[in-house]
């Protein structure tokens, strides 16, 4: 029988170790790399601070620790493969950090970070870290694509991992926007299990991850104390993704990440290859005197969300970020609505 | 801000409208009485559904997103 109790009990111990190892681990890596001068200009404030960076071994060792418990606890090879991923694609980060990569040097690099999900799942008996039976919204019998949905999972990490990325333009965006993503997806995995279509233990996956994220963003958020870097972003969206596999909640995961999407997606298409953003020659958007950001009508310029966003009027940091954040909170609850309209409302046999 | 909504909106429609399309209508079909042939047969029309899908949407976004960026004249600031 469920014990909720012993079961609120491990969830409120997994929170506690990520929440705790991110909020102090952020606190000191704040002061070591100030004293290391490893700071970056915050290019959109009017005095030009520096800024450490990057969070990412904090965040990475945050998720990690988190899900080594739920691996001791609960034997999940889900935590584990989790866990995995999360550490790889924070390695490829923190050398992305210091050593800048080419934008297809880090797309192949993060094709490595889905392969723990696959190494787990085949080799280990009984792992059960992924069910290759695929639920789509509307449709009551779950598609099973065992050959195509391990190319699926190697394939999604580095999406997600780029996307929210890629969403790391502003103070408290990435860290903020997972947080508002993460939402649905727990729904949808307590979804499942509400109505007997998923393991419990699924739904701790998601507290170290959660509780990372929120510890992050205390310094993250406007006016940032610290920028997570490409370790701490490519972390945040390949343990975003890899909560989406596990968890089995896919397509609303991608659903409430649209707006992230919807950025990488115009970037690509408007730049048409894979390219650093700080290579990108002609800017999106200008700084104006008091500080406000505004789109600039350059037709050679990449097209992006937070261009979209001030395309009509300037607007301070502060006031795209928010706007990014409603972006978000609508994406949710579409994504919730899939989730009802994947499990609860179905069409058909 | 509406008009990203509004994109928002239109790809989370794309997608279930795809999803019913597929599986509902395509998937069902069965046209041969080969069970190879009628695979390859649903296989090409749910890639030509999604190219088209892909094809119309791209063009149309891209095309409204250069135009709103561009030609949309910038308020006067406050």
């Amino acid at each position: 029988m469920f014990d909720i109790e012993f079961f609120l009990l491990k969830a409120l111990l997994l929170g506690g170790i990520s929440f705790l190892t991110c909020f102090f681990g952020t606190f000191w890596l704040i002061g070591y790399l100030k004293s290391k001068n490893m700071t970056v200009m915050d290019y959109f404030k009017a005095n030009k601070p520096q800024i450490p960076r990057p969070a990412g071994p904090a965040i990475v060792g945050a998720i990690a620790l988190g899900e080594l418990a739920l691996f001791v606890i609960n034997g999940s090879y889900a935590a584990l493969a989790l866990l995995l991923v999360t550490l790889i694609c924070g390695i490829i980060g923190i050398v992305d950090d210091f050593h800048t990569l080419s934008g297809y040097v880090k797309t192949a690099l993060l094709l490595a970070g889905g392969l723990p999900i696959i190494a787990i799942q085949y080799l280990v008996p009984n792992a059960h870290v992924f069910n290759p039976h695929f639920y789509l919204p509307l449709y009551s019998v779950p598609t099973n694509i065992p050959l195509i949905y391990p190319l699926l999972v190697i394939v999604a990490i580095p999406v997600t991992s780029n996307t929210i990325n890629t969403i790391d333009v502003l103070n408290g965006v990435a860290s903020g926007f997972t947080l508002i993503a993460l939402v649905p997806v727990g729904f949808a995995i307590g979804l499942r299990v509400a109505l007997g279509k998923g393991n419990p233990g699924t739904f701790l996956l998601m507290v170290p991850v959660l509780a990372a994220t929120f510890a992050f963003y205390y310094f993250h958020r406007y006016p940032s104390k610290i920028f997570p870097g490409d370790s701490g972003a490519l972390a945040l969206g390949a343990a975003y993704g890899a909560l989406a596999i596990t968890g089995g909640v896919e397509v609303v995961a991608v659903i409430a990440i649209l707006p992230a999407i919807m950025n990488s997606f115009f970037f690509l298409s408007s730049v048409r290859r894979l390219i650093e953003h700080r290579k990108i020659k002609n800017r999106p958007t200008a700084v104006l005197e008091d500080s406000r950001i505004v789109a600039t009508k350059d037709p050679k310029a990449p097209v992006t969300l937070v261009r979209l966003i001030t395309a009509t009027k300037p607007l301070s940091e502060l006031q795209i970020g928010k706007e990014i954040f409603k972006l978000a909170a609508f994406t949710a609850l579409l994504a919730g609505i899939t989730a009802v309209l994947t499990w609860v409302i179905v069409i058909g046999k | 801000m509406l008009a990203i909504l509004g994109i928002l909106s239109a790809i989370w429609l794309l997608v279930l409208v795809g999803t019913v399309l597929i599986f509902h209508f395509i998937i069902p079909l069965s046209l041969f009485h080969s069970f190879f042939l009628n695979s390859i047969v649903k296989a090409l029309l749910s890639g030509i559904l999604v190219l088209i899908w892909l094809g119309v949407f791209i063009g149309l976004t891209n095309a409204f997103v250069r135009n709103y960026i561009v030609q949309k004249p910038i308020e006067s600031s406050q």
